[in-house]
């Protein structure tokens, strides 16, 4: 198996503006197996409570020549993506202590896994190959000392690539973007076709409100044929979860929360078997 | 007592879907105080862990992992649908897609 070189293409850049697109392109040759995507941004003097950094992610997107879309996909979506198919989460560090970083990692997988010769994206078959993130860091307010502070959105981008002379020729790659959105509704059905210039590997359903009981908005998918016999999937959400996180291998998340009484605090989990919290200063005095 | 000192306790008291809610006091002593003084919690640090399942999200994988066999093929696509069923209003939705695009 040919050893993959990782590659830094951008190093903790600090992006100026608090909201924007930041837009790097890709060089005009590589064959890259995936690439990294790291995001961190830092904390305001005070703090910065109840910020999800994932929040400020709009959307990631690998974009070719620009109007071609192999990866497209909300922040939120993507980490969660990445846990569902793989088993465990990419890094993410949420901590609200003022002047602390938060940090989230996402990965762009273009083939079967890091080192896939057949699959796998070839950066000479492209006039241009952007990566775009669509960022808001002002989502919940202006910058300041209780949100975050200004200029500190950082991007980091590391790709696993095949070394220049041991490149391989790739006949495909794997895509990933979000082809529908939308708002639920009290009752009805959505009911969306599906993609079919290219091959299917999966779809993903997402379906996010805070503070609701799972398989309350979206109660039951399928996905097939529009006849009775041809359907793939049929069924339940609570049934479906049931079934999909049995194989997870990390079903936990560990947060340094600023924290006061009866506060609420929205998390990447649900139908939680346990939370705990704990205090982590102790103050005392011997007189 | 001889030392003084303040101790918090939080805990989670709430969970409802995603959402966790915190309650938490800090009880202070005094030296040579009798009683213990108590207030709530006001920012302070808190350490927290929560298990359970991804939230709002489901993935229906039709290929095998490896082999790629059984990826829903543009023929079959072309009849190919998703319904969802709402049951409540206000979530914010997505459909994903993972295609393999040739070159």
């Amino acid at each position: 198996m040919v050893k993959l070189q990782q590659t830094i293409l951008l190093n903790r850049e600090a992006q100026s503006s608090n909201t924007a697109m930041f837009r790097k392109d890709l060089p005009m040759a590589g064959a890259y197996s995936g690439l990294d995507v790291g995001i961190r941004i830092t904390n305001g003097a005070t703090s910065a409570r109840d910020m999800d950094v994932l929040d400020i992610i709009k959307r990631v997107s690998l974009v070719m020549n620009g109007t071609d879309y192999r990866v497209h996909i909300k922040g939120q979506d993507l980490f969660r993506h990445y846990w569902m198919k793989h088993g465990r989460p990419m890094p993410y560090t949420w901590n609200e202590t003022g002047g602390a970083v938060q940090e989230v990692w996402f990965r762009l997988a273009f083939g079967r896994f890091l080192g896939d010769t057949q699959l796998g994206l070839d950066l000479s078959r492209f006039n241009n190959a952007q990566v775009q993130i669509d960022y808001d860091c002002t989502v919940w307010g202006a910058v300041a000392a209780t949100t975050f502070a200004t200029g500190t959105f950082a991007v980091t981008l590391i790709a696993h690539e095949f070394p220049p002379n041991q490149r391989p020729a790739f006949r495909s790659m794997i895509t990933l973007r979000e082809f529908w959105n939308g708002t639920s509704a009290a009752s009805g059905d959505y009911v969306q076709v599906l993609p079919s210039s290219d091959p299917v590997l999966a779809v993903s359903v997402s379906c996010l409100e805070d503070g609701v009981a799972e398989a309350t908005d979206i109660t039951d998918i399928k996905i097939g044929e529009d006849t009775n016999k041809g359907k793939y999937i049929d069924g339940k959400w609570y049934n479906y979860q049931q079934i999909q996180n049995a194989d997870l291998d990390v079903r936990e998340e560990l947060f340094n929360l600023y924290a006061s009484d009866a506060v609420t605090r929205d998390i990447h989990l649900a139908n939680i078997k346990q939370a705990n919290a704990k205090c982590k200063v102790v103050t005392t005095a011997v007189a | 007592m001889t030392t003084a000192g303040a101790y918090s306790q939080v805990d989670v008291t709430t969970i409802l879907g995603n959402r966790l809610t915190i309650q938490g006091h800090t009880l202070t002593t005094a030296v040579a105080a009798a009683t213990v003084a108590a207030a709530v919690l006001a920012a302070k640090a808190v350490d927290v862990i929560a298990v359970g399942d991804i939230h709002g999200f489901l993935r229906f994988p039709f290929a095998d992992p490896e082999t790629l066999e059984g990826a829903l093929s543009p023929q079959e696509l072309k009849l190919a649908k998703v319904w969802l069923t709402n049951g409540g209003a206000d979530a914010v939705l997505a459909l994903i897609v993972e295609e393999v695009k040739g070159y």
